[in-house]
């Protein structure tokens, strides 16, 4: 039995790592960056979140290591702010949906507006206030603060994802 | 809490995070060699990097056909569009052409006949049953257009209208036998009536009959209108092809080549008014 249920471990495992990934080539063409005007979602971070409410603050850290990494590869001049900024936001919510909330769509909508916007405030201020950028503040109302709630809006369909992953491969301890 | 702090889980991902802060720490004093996309692990993470970009562009490629697929087809279709705005408006532009060439030809006419009052036709349809090349002209009672209006080109008579329509007219040509009109022969003033005959018609010529024997017509001379009744004196129906004898009395008779060659007739004027005109069709 125990068997059973590690073997389907590692297909969730390989879904969802397929999953961040597709993701993460979705967001690098064009067609699909799914940028509404100046709003452009970083699907990365709800899909990091998603994964720690249902996997807890382990996979979340990993997930968050992993898409940080694959991130900061390929924007330039962040050095390793996504890989940090995901690990710690994935860590995060996975405690946060250990220790404070149940696992269900309404704490996870509330825990990902908090948190994506969480996730630009620190890029804002990192990349942008304190490197003296004379527009951030127009940056953090027009672009940042619009990407966030964007952002957000994916957990919805990302949750529901991962939530039928997990019933399909994970047995409930 | 205190689970987790103590959790080796915990101590492996603060290890991690204190590795990648300590990269981006170098990294920031020591400049790029410790970036992500730079130096030491950008050597490491090159590859993957070419991977995803890899992807990435090939990926889009592959899109941006399709996208780029639906703009050449708005486009063709705007410029389909814009080839029959086009194609519209140099019709129009040949047709006001074709229409000034027309009316440059005939200005010589009205200015000759002042009394002319005339309208411009296009020809619609050739009668092809009738052997004498009738056709009919896009104009007809709504236009003013009379039975027995006369029907000329710059070149000369053509025929009259033998049928109105309110929006078309059918044209009798001269070469018809139908046709009955004076003729004079321009050098000598000799006069004789212009008929058609079925055999010559087919020739596109037609005939001038009653010609004195003592007049000196001649093969070459152009036959004009007489006038006084369909058709205004003076215009040219034709030269004189040959001359022979009546077989049944003494007079002549002359083949007449008409100036207005049938075939390739396309825009005509109808004379609505001139001053002398009659009824009479010699019919």
């Amino acid at each position: 039995m125990i068997n059973y249920v590690e073997k389907y471990h590692h297909h969730l495992y390989y879904s969802l790592v397929l999953w961040c990934f597709g993701i993460f080539i979705l967001q690098r063409i064009e067609p699909f960056s799914l940028k509404i005007g100046t709003a452009f979602p970083v699907l990365l971070v709800p899909a990091v979140m998603v994964i720690a409410c249902f996997l807890r603050e382990w996979s979340g850290f990993v997930s968050g290591l992993l898409c940080g990494i694959a991130l900061d590869t390929v924007t330039n001049g962040t050095q390793y702010f996504h890989t940090l900024t995901l690990m710690l936001l994935g860590v995060a919510v996975g405690l946060t949906f250990r220790l404070l909330l149940n696992r269900n769509i309404k704490a996870m909508i509330i825990v990902s507006v908090l948190g994506s916007i969480l996730f630009f405030l620190i890029k804002w201020l990192f990349l942008d206030l304190l490197s003296g950028d004379s527009s951030a503040y127009q940056l953090l109302i027009r672009y940042y603060l619009p990407s966030a709630v964007y952002t957000s809006l994916f957990s919805i369909p990302f949750f529901y994802y991962v939530k039928h992953l997990c019933k399909k491969y994970l047995v409930e301890q | 809490m205190r689970f987790f702090f103590r959790s080796r889980k915990f101590k492996i991902m603060l290890s991690i995070t204190c590795i990648i802060v300590s990269m981006a720490l170098i990294g920031a004093i020591i400049g790029s060699a410790f970036s992500p996309q730079n130096g030491i692990f950008g050597a490491a993470t090159s590859s993957i990097t070419r991977f995803f970009n890899n992807i990435s562009k090939e990926v889009s490629v592959f899109f941006e056909k399709f996208q780029s697929n639906d703009e050449l087809m708005r486009e063709n279709l705007s410029l389909k569009q814009q080839v029959n705005d086009l194609t519209s408006d140099l019709m129009d532009f040949e047709k006001a052409k074709q229409e000034n060439e027309m009316y440059k030809k005939y200005y010589g006419i009205k200015e000759q006949n002042t009394d002319y009052i005339m309208e411009p036709a296009m020809l619609i349809s050739r009668n092809a049953d009738d052997p004498y090349g009738s056709f009919n002209i896009n104009k007809g009672s709504l236009q003013g257009i009379a039975l027995h209006d006369p029907v000329i080109t710059d070149a000369g008579l053509v025929g009259y209208i033998s049928e109105v329509n309110p929006s078309y007219s059918k044209v009798t040509t001269i070469l018809d036998t139908a046709i009955s009109c004076g003729g004079l022969d321009r050098r000598t003033q000799d006069a004789g009536v212009i008929s058609g005959e079925l055999s010559l018609a087919e020739q596109g010529k037609t005939r001038i009959n009653n010609l004195l024997r003592s007049s000196a017509v001649t093969s070459g001379d152009y036959i004009v209108t007489s006038g006084g009744g369909v058709f205004p004196e003076g215009l040219v129906i034709g030269t004189i092809d040959s001359i022979h004898n009546e077989t049944y009395n003494t007079a002549l008779y002359g083949i007449v080549t008409p100036i207005v060659d049938f075939s390739e007739l396309r825009d005509v004027m109808v004379i609505t008014y001139f001053t002398g005109q009659g009824n009479a069709t010699g019919e």
